[in-house]
């Protein structure tokens, strides 16, 4: 073996009294890539943090180079070479994308103290970095105009341009889709030919068999297992991960009784077509179906279930509910009649971060918990958000805390945990409700979105993992363009159909 | 006011926006231009009703008028840019002029008027730097923060002053605002130089892009390394600088140091950056915009003042136009609560 570039010795650390990480012992090699796994909350994204020099330990020493590393900051991570993609997005919204790819290491003329930029140059470079990614991104684009996907891949860019010796990647793949991952697979290969060192984060197996050569496993704070990725199972990777042997999952959808559709939404359109073609589509759902929504990034999924719901009007076409015209669509109203979204960003939309988890929760329940006057009965809100959290495995500390706390996966799950505490749903709209959650809990999820189906709830579902929806779904509606391609009825589910679809080959 | 537009245009799935080139026209540009036509229409029919509102010396009126507010508005900002807010400046306006008198009594010659220039000066700086190390260092809001030092800068100078009005009567001192070059008094050069500078600094250099970054998304500026803590410190220092610097000129136009004179001009230098388009929620506008609101505020006030407007009212209509022309800049570039 070669020399460790950097080393973990006895790290732990505590958010106030909660231990999150204890005793966590690790060696990266030059030039191999890590994938760190573990279930939400494990502590994965905490021990990248303080690699890359974001927060402090509270115990333990950090070597890098065989050399203890004695300042925990960003800029001092970054002098020994390394550079991370943390799990939330780090850019800054109203600055270009050549600006956030700059940040902190613009170019610059004149005196040092000065610091006069070369707006052109870095312009430039930018843009030659973005189009060596193969993206079709204009880095004089500010970041809050593109999406999301892309602002994930601006940051991937941002490091990599970087030169680093260490990457850190937490979560890199959660808001790509399958193409734009491939990308970044590529790009891995080439550091790790050119000796970086690379750890990254994801819930996905074929991602680990895919890139890593060596795997670490978290479980509360502590390494449960560390090895070559050749010589480890994926059966043994998720036991070190949830302590305890997943049953092989076999989900048994509900028959859909033949009944009028709940929800139909006809001749629609979110968007104008190329060329003024007519490209609205219908859509329907029956009680106690699930349909799945494909589609790359950019297709008009979340657009599409955005105006359904009532936040953004649609181009044309009218939606019916429960047999009834729904013309004057908004949140309010569609909550009322028991239309629920589950928006796709956590934290842009889904969240409101500096309150407590059971606050969170019911946001959008708040009628069924308030009495008199608006008076809230706050004990029942606790009992209810503890019941869904659970039924979901969220790691949380109370449901007083606040949702900034949680880990990444933790808050998606309490934002899923809103359809749990809905009142009567008839309809869901799901936009990617798995994203970022631990293999463990995904099974939950969709043990529990099959229950909701069972119960007659009839439930829209968009993700970007294919095989997900091909586990959950009826049928899949593929989306290109900004409307519905085709429909895939579930005994014609072929994963590269599909796909082709998608893509429009 | 409108703090809520940073997050409007959310990345959403349908962005196909990527591949656009900026056009001239873009949206942007025209909500800029919005406003200016709109004070077109108040400008150009005044002028012709009564065209001494556009003689020179006229102008130069307005101008002087505005450059006490502009030197402050500038500071704020730069505050403001960096996602803070800077309450104390017009305590901080009152201070450095009763400290440029203080140090004038009983004083003659240019020497002494250069020492209470700086003096005034530096007591803004002061100032500024308390509020830069309360918010970065000691992470108390900049609202709370700069709402103690507007009442503990206005008590300073009632303290050095005694309460009372000290007049000045240092001939060097006075001449700031009596003398012109070409026809144009020192103050008005002094307020474009600096805009200058600061249009420089924040769009030309690192350290303007990193007020920006702060202001934008701190915890992303955080990520990437940027020194959080000293921009935001420096923003603060800049305002309180400019501010006292501002309080140096005022009391030579009024021949005196009042600690209270500058009371309440902080809702002037939060209302002229936030017309001209910059976001109170941070890290979006230019110090342009600051420069455009105090001058549309300026020729309002003058203008109404050459029709006869009584004072009261000139109030109510200020508030009203500030309103007005921050909505018009919101229909204009398509921002909306959520
Ligand atoms: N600032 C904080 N204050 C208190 N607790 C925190 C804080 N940040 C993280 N935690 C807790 O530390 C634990 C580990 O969090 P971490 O983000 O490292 O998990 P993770 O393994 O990255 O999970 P995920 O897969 O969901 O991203 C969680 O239980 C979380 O609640
Ligand atoms: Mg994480």
């Amino acid at each position: 073996m070669s020399e460790p570039i950097l080393e973990c010795l006895e790290i732990g650390k505590r958010f106030g009294t909660t231990p999150v990480l204890s005793r966590i012992d690790l060696r990266l090699q030059i030039g191999r890539v890590t994938a760190l796994m573990g279930e939400n909350g494990a502590g994965k994204s905490t021990l990248l943090n303080i690699i890359a020099g974001l927060i402090a330990p509270t115990t333990g020493e950090l070597r890098i180079d065989g050399e203890p590393v004695r300042e925990f900051t960003p800029s001092a991570g970054q002098a020994h070479g390394i550079q991370i993609v943390t799990q939330e997005l780090s850019l800054v919204p109203h600055l270009t994308v050549a600006d956030n790819i700059f940040l902190g290491r613009e170019l610059t003329a004149g005196s040092k103290h000065v610091g006069y930029l070369q707006s052109r140059r870095m312009f430039d470079e930018a843009q030659a970095a973005i189009d060596a990614f193969g993206v079709p991104i204009n880095a004089r684009d500010r970041v809050e105009q593109i999406s999301l996907s892309y602002a994930q891949i601006v940051e991937i860019i941002r490091a990599y341009h970087r030169r680093p010796r260490i990457l850190l990647l937490d979560e890199p793949t959660s808001s790509l889709t399958s193409n734009e991952t491939q990308h970044l697979f590529d790009i891995v290969d080439k550091l790790r030919a050119d000796g970086t060192t690379v750890v990254f984060t994801t819930h996905k197996m074929d991602e680990v068999e895919r890139m890593a050569d060596d795997i670490a496993v978290l479980r509360d704070g502590e390494i449960t297992l560390k090895a070559a990725a050749r010589d480890l199972s994926s059966a043994e990777v998720v036991n070190a991960m949830v302590g305890r042997k997943l049953a092989e999952q076999r989900l048994v959808l509900p028959e859909v009784a033949d009944v009028p559709p709940v929800l139909a939404v006809e001749h629609y359109a979110t968007r104008a077509a190329d060329g003024g073609a007519d490209t609205a589509f219908d859509f329907a759902i029956r009680p106690g179906e699930i349909i799945g929504l494909a589609g790359i990034a950019g297709a008009g999924r979340t657009a599409f279930l955005k105006s359904v719901y009532g936040l953004h009007p649609a181009r044309q076409g009218r939606v019916r509910l429960a047999g009834a015209d729904y013309a004057d669509r908004s949140p309010s109203r569609s909550l009322a009649r028991g239309l629920i979204y589950i928006p796709e960003s956590r934290k842009e939309a889904g969240l409101v971060l500096s309150q407590g988890i059971a606050a969170n929760a019911i946001l959008a329940n708040l009628g069924r918990f308030s009495g008199i006057a608006g008076w809230l009965k706050t004990s029942r809100e606790h009992d209810v958000t503890r019941e869904a959290l659970e039924a979901l495995r969220t790691k949380y500390e109370s449901t007083r805390a606040s949702v900034a706390q949680l880990s990444g996966g933790n808050q998606q799950k309490a934002l899923v945990a809103r359809c749990l505490i809905a009142d009567d749903p008839k309809v869901l709209l799901l936009d990617e409700p798995t994203r970022g959650i631990d293999v463990g809990a995904k099974a939950d999820i969709y043990e529990i979105i099959v229950e909701l189906a069972r119960h007659g709830v009839a439930i829209v579902v968009s993700s970007s993992e294919l095989p997900e929806l091909m586990t959950l779904s009826h049928r899949i509606a593929v989306f290109k363009d900004g409307f519905i391609a085709r429909t895939f009825e579930r005994d014609a589910f072929q994963e590269a159909d599909i796909v082709r679809t998608a893509i429009g080959a | 006011m409108s703090t809520a537009p940073t997050s409007t245009q959310k990345p959403s799935d349908d962005a196909a926006t990527a591949a656009r080139r900026p056009a001239f026209f873009n949206r942007q540009r025209l909500a800029s231009l919005v406003v200016w036509i709109a004070f077109a229409c108040y400008v150009i029919p005044l002028a012709i009703a009564q065209p001494q509102f556009i003689s020179f010396y006229n102008i130069i009126s307005i101008l002087m008028l505005i450059s006490v507010y502009a030197l402050i508005g500038f500071g704020e900002g730069v505050v403001v840019l960096s996602g803070g807010i800077d309450l104390s400046v017009g305590s901080i306006v009152g201070l450095a002029g009763v400290v440029a008198a203080v140090i004038l009594t009983g004083h003659s010659g240019v020497g002494w008027c250069l020492v209470a220039i700086a003096g005034g000066v530096l007591a803004g700086l002061l100032i500024g730097a308390f509020n830069g190390i309360a918010v970065a260092l000691l992470n108390i809001p900049s609202f709370v923060a700069t709402l103690g030092t507007l009442s503990i800068a206005l008590g300073v100078g009632y303290v050095f002053s005694a309460g009372q009005q000290i007049s000045i009567d240092n001939d060097p001192f006075l001449n700031i605002s009596i003398n012109a070059y070409f026809g144009i008094p020192i103050p008005i050069y002094i307020m474009f130089i600096v805009f200058l500078l600061l249009w420089l600094v924040l769009s030309k250099t690192r350290f303007g892009r990193y007020i920006y970054a702060v202001g934008g998304n701190i915890q992303a500026a955080f990520v990437a390394g940027l020194p959080i803590r000293r921009v935001l410190i420096s923003a603060f220092v800049i305002s309180g600088g400019l501010s006292g610097l501002a309080g140096v000129l005022l009391a030579a136009q009024i021949t005196a140091g009042i600690a209270s004179t500058g009371s309440g001009y902080e809702l002037t230098a939060i209302a002229a950056p936030v017309i001209g388009g910059i976001s109170l929620a941070g890290g979006r506008g230019s110090i342009a915009g600051a420069l455009f609101g105090v001058i549309l505020l300026g020729t309002i006030d003058n203008g109404l003042t050459i029709l006869n407007v009584s004072p009261f009212y000139q109030h109510i209509i200020r508030g009203f136009i500030i309103i007005l022309a921050v909505f018009l800049d919101t229909i204009a570039s398509r921002r909306k609560l959520v």
